[in-house]
C-alpha cells in the first residue's frame, strides 16, 4: 500500500517531516512556557491551543510525509480531524466553566450575560419602554436590588 | 540527499526529545502547583497533547506506524478528560452562584426552560411558569 515516489522526492519529504517534528516539538515547549508563565486562565488557554491544535496537526502530517501510505494517512487524517473537533468544544466548556466560577475577570466585557456588571445596561434588556419603570418590571428582572429606581 | 537526511535524524531526535522533556517537566509543575481545578484541567489537557506529539515524534523518527490507533485513542480521552472536568466544576459551584445578581435554572430543583426565574423587588427570588400570569 506504499505509494511509490522518486528517491530524491523521498528524502525530500522525510526532511520535511523533520522539520514538522521540530516545529511541533518548539510549540510544545513554548506552551508549557506560557502555561507557567501567563497571568490567568483564560491566556493559559491561549497558550496551551498552539499545540493542542497546530502542534498535532503539524506531527501527524509528518507522520503521513514519512510512511506514505495510504492506512497511515488515512488514520493520520482521522486523529487530525478528532483534534480539530474537540479542541474547540473543550476549550469553550473549559472557559465556560471558568466563568461560571468567577476564576476569571470580564471587566472589559460590555455585555455579560453571566455576571451582568452594569446595572443599567442589564436592565434596557428586557422590554423597552415599560421596562424602565420602577417597581412593575417583571420582565426585566431587576437583578440588582441596589440599583437606583428599583425597590421604591 | 538520502545519506544527509538519515545523518539529520540523530540531531533531530536529541532536540526533540530534550524540548519535549522541558515541556513535560513544566506542564508537570503546573499540574501540581495550579491554583485551581481548571488550571489542572488545563495542564494535564496540554499533557495528553504533549503525549501525542511524543508518540508521533517517535513513530517519524523510528520510521514505523504501529502506535498511530494510540494517537486516535489518545484525541479522544483528552477530550471526554476536559469535559468532565468542567461539567464538575461547574455543578459544583452551582449553589454559591445565586446569590449575587445571577440567577440560573437549576437542573434538579424540578424547574425546566419554561421557568422564568427572576427577582423581586425585594431581592427574592420569584419563579413563574411560562402562560401563567402573576397576580400584582
Amino acid at each position: 500500500m506504499t505509494i511509490p515516489v522518486p528517491e530524491t522526492l523521498g528524502a525530500i519529504l522525510d526532511l520535511l517531516a523533520l522539520l514538522c517534528v521540530l516545529v511541533g516539538a518548539v510549540l510544545c515547549l513554548a506552551a508549557s512556557i506560557g502555561l507557567l508563565r501567563f497571568p490567568d486562565l483564560l491566556s493559559r488557554m491561549h497558550a496551551a491551543t498552539k499545540p493542542q491544535v497546530l502542534g498535532v496537526l503539524l506531527i501527524v502530517f509528518a507522520v503521513a510525509l514519512t510512511m506514505r501510505s495510504i492506512p497511515v494517512i488515512t488514520l493520520a487524517a482521522l486523529v487530525a480531524v478528532f483534534q480539530l473537533l474537540t479542541a474547540p468544544v473543550a476549550s469553550q466548556m473549559l472557559s465556560r466553566a471558568a466563568v461560571r466560577a468567577k476564576q476569571v475577570s470580564l471587566g472589559h466585557v460590555d455585555n455579560d450575560p453571566v455576571n451582568p456588571p452594569h446595572p443599567p445596561l442589564a436592565r434596557k434588556r428586557g422590554k423597552a419602554g415599560k421596562a424602565c419603570q420602577p417597581g412593575t418590571g417583571k420582565g426585566d428582572s431587576p437583578q440588582h436590588p441596589e440599583a437606583p429606581g428599583v425597590g421604591q | 540527499m538520502t545519506e544527509f537526511v538519515q545523518d539529520l535524524v540523530p540531531w533531530v531526535a536529541g532536540a526533540v526529545i530534550i524540548m519535549l522533556f522541558i515541556d513535560v517537566l513544566l506542564t508537570i509543575i503546573k499540574l501540581v502547583r495550579g491554583p485551581s481545578v481548571l488550571n489542572r484541567a488545563l495542564a494535564a489537557d496540554l499533557l495528553v497533547s504533549t503525549l501525542i506529539c511524543a508518540i508521533g515524534a517517535e513513530m517519524v523518527l523510528s520510521r514505523h506506524s504501529w502506535s498511530l490507533p494510540l494517537l486516535v485513542t489518545l484525541a479522544l480521552v483528552a477530550f471526554v478528560g476536559t469535559v468532565a472536568v468542567s461539567r464538575f466544576v461547574a455543578r459544583d459551584s452551582d449553589s454559591d452562584n445565586n446569590t449575587d445578581g445571577m440567577v440560573r435554572i437549576g437542573r434538579d430543583s424540578g424547574e425546566d426552560a419554561m421557568t422564568k426565574v427572576a427577582r423581586d423587588n425585594d431581592g427574592a427570588i420569584v419563579r413563574q411558569r411560562a402562560g401563567e400570569e402573576e397576580t400584582p
